[in-house]
């Protein structure tokens, strides 16, 4: 019904305007060729739209996490345990006063004799030294106090124990004294160093592309409810506790042992998610912080739970490629660091290497790959990116100086 | 069709209003194009902006530390970055404050030395220090006394 009645509408309308022409194929295949051109060029400007929002904003992303990044590394950095060992030489000079006293404080000779006894015992040495009237005015002594202060007791215990004798003894026999005491020195410090291991201190402890910190902060109050803990987990069970150890580093690409990305993995989410080109290549690399109570972190160490603590951790970004540290002393940047040896360095630089997300897509790098290593034209094809902060830590220079160092110092005054 | 049908002479586009039509679109999109340039470069500029910040503030923490002295030619020197290392300059003007034994130090980055480029990145960082040369932010008398009575000991040993 409807088809006649359109029909008939038609041979009407036809029959109306019989002279009505129709498109040439000519002008169809114009207008068609101008539709493709039309759309080709809409096109062609979404897409350039597209690609350079898409590149501004990935711009700006990336310099955003790696500023967070490196204010998150900085703030861990700043926040680095002073630790300074205790300082009993006011202590145990008040002791040996006592007893020195208690001894009688009868002769400057029984003094002498006295502190060389407690001189192997701690470094009372030389306060009786500056109790006794007659070395008083040497200057031995306030030397003894200053290495004692800064070094270790058992050392300033022992030159300690020379300028008292000088004192008591004459100046004749003073350099054969403090000579056989520098060896006596050098002795303790070589078996310190061989013997027995040092007790770990806390502080900073670093290479170029690793760096632990121990920071101290206060846990949350959320923190103090211990979580639910399988026996299962892979991963070391932290405590509540105001010392962590934060270490820093970029787990290589392709690391299966290490720490997963628990959204890629779908630990977190129950659903896995399908790695693309790109994250096939990266595999699980990026920047890695760690947190864990510091006692914790070395009883891992001692029961070598080493694999396990490489499991530990929480995978910040996977943009990062590379992480490096440089350490500066005061005169020189050093590319690794030891707190037990070295107290706290002045300032840390940081430098974070990352790929210009553009060519990420179609070069991606491994993570893992030491930037500075890189040849510069390396680094053009690559459009690796390096963000660098240096961060000063606040009261480093008023440490007190390195222990070895101030015992090679006394040493070298006295040769 | 029937609507239509008292419009007699219907005509269509010709080439010149299509050609017309075209070039006015091609010229919106021209404007748009520049439009998102202009906020790509917003893009670039902001990371360059965060990257000159980051370069400011560990150039004055090397000077809080003593890695420079407060006290450095105002001449635009260049900084030793991993990638472009001679894209970015800085400059470190350290002036005694009215306040004793203060120094109020500034440190300028800019990628433009030069003043050229009619949008330059420059990024300058302002604080106040304890002047180095006051030697307050050493450890104090210890060292310095035990070395100087250590000398004099060695000397009435000699």
């Amino acid at each position: 019904m409807k088809f006649l009645l359109l029909r008939r509408a038609l041979t009407s309308g036809l029959q109306a305007f019989p002279k009505r022409r129709a498109y040439t194929l000519l002008e169809l295949l114009l207008a068609l060729a101008l539709t493709v051109l039309v759309s080709g060029l809409v096109g062609m400007l979404l897409q350039i739209y597209y690609k350079s929002s898409e590149l501004s904003q990935s711009e700006v992303r990336q310099a955003q996490i790696a500023r967070n990044l490196l204010r998150m590394i900085a703030d861990d950095l700043r926040s680095v345990v002073r630790y300074q060992e205790f300082d009993d030489s006011t202590l145990s000079s008040v002791l040996s006063a006592s007893a020195g006293g208690a001894a009688g404080g009868m002769s400057s000779d029984s003094s002498g004799a006295s502190s060389g006894d407690s001189s192997g015992a701690s470094s009372g040495g030389s306060s009786s030294a500056g109790a006794s009237p007659g070395t008083g005015t040497s200057g031995g002594a306030s030397m003894g106090g200053g290495s004692t202060s800064s070094g270790g007791s058992a050392m300033g215990g022992s030159s300690s124990s020379s300028p008292s004798s000088s004192g008591s003894t004459g100046s004749s026999t003073t350099s054969d004294t403090s000579s056989s005491s520098s060896e006596d020195t050098a002795a303790n410090t070589t078996d310190l160093a061989a013997s027995t291991t040092p007790p770990p201190t806390p502080g900073l402890y670093g290479n170029q592309y690793e760096l632990m910190v121990d920071v101290s902060r206060l846990p949350r109050p959320d923190q103090y409810y211990s979580q639910q803990m399988s026996s299962l987990s892979t991963q070391m069970p932290d405590v509540p506790s105001d010392i962590k150890s934060v270490l820093y580093y970029v787990q290589t690409s392709g690391n299966s042992m290490g720490i997963q990305d628990p959204l890629q993995s779908g630990s977190l989410t129950g659903i896995a998610v399908e790695p693309t080109a790109e994250e096939a290549i990266k595999a699980g690399g990026g920047l890695v912080r760690r947190q864990l109570d510091r006692a914790v972190t070395q009883w891992a160490n001692d029961q070598g739970q080493s694999d396990r603590l490489m499991r530990t951790g929480e995978l910040l970004a996977s943009e990062v490629v590379s992480l490096e540290f440089n350490y500066y002393d005061g005169t020189q940047w050093l590319t690794q660091w030891d707190s037990s040896q070295q107290n706290l360095p002045l300032v840390v630089k940081i430098q974070l290497g990352m790929q210009d997300p553009g060519i990420a897509k179609t070069q991606p790098l491994a993570a893992g790959t030491p930037v500075s290593s890189m040849a510069a034209d390396q680094l053009q094809t690559y459009g690796v990116r390096v963000y660098e902060l240096s961060v000063a830590i606040p009261g480093a220079q008023l440490m007190e100086p390195v222990a070895t160092d101030s015992g090679m110092e006394s040493m070298g005054v006295q040769q | 069709m029937i609507r239509q049908s008292p419009r007699l002479k219907r005509s269509a586009l010709s080439l010149l209003e299509v050609v017309l039509a075209l070039a006015i679109l091609g010229a919106a999109g021209a404007m748009l194009a520049q439009s998102m340039q202009v906020a790509t470069d917003a893009g670039i500029q902001a990371r360059d902006q965060a990257l000159a910040e980051l370069l400011a503030e560990s150039k004055l923490s090397e000077v809080i530390a003593g890695a420079y002295p407060p006290n450095q030619s105002t001449d635009w020197m260049p900084i030793q970055t991993v990638v472009d290392p001679g894209r970015w300059h800085f400059k470190i003007i350290g002036q005694p404050t009215m306040t004793d034994g203060m120094l109020g130090v500034q440190v300028w980055v800019t990628d433009d030395p030069q003043m050229q480029k009619s949008r330059a990145i420059q990024v300058m960082l302002t604080r106040w220090m304890i002047d180095p040369n006051l030697g307050l932010d050493v450890l104090p008398e210890e060292t310095t006394e035990s070395s100087t009575s250590t000398s004099s000991s060695t000397g009435t040993q000699q």
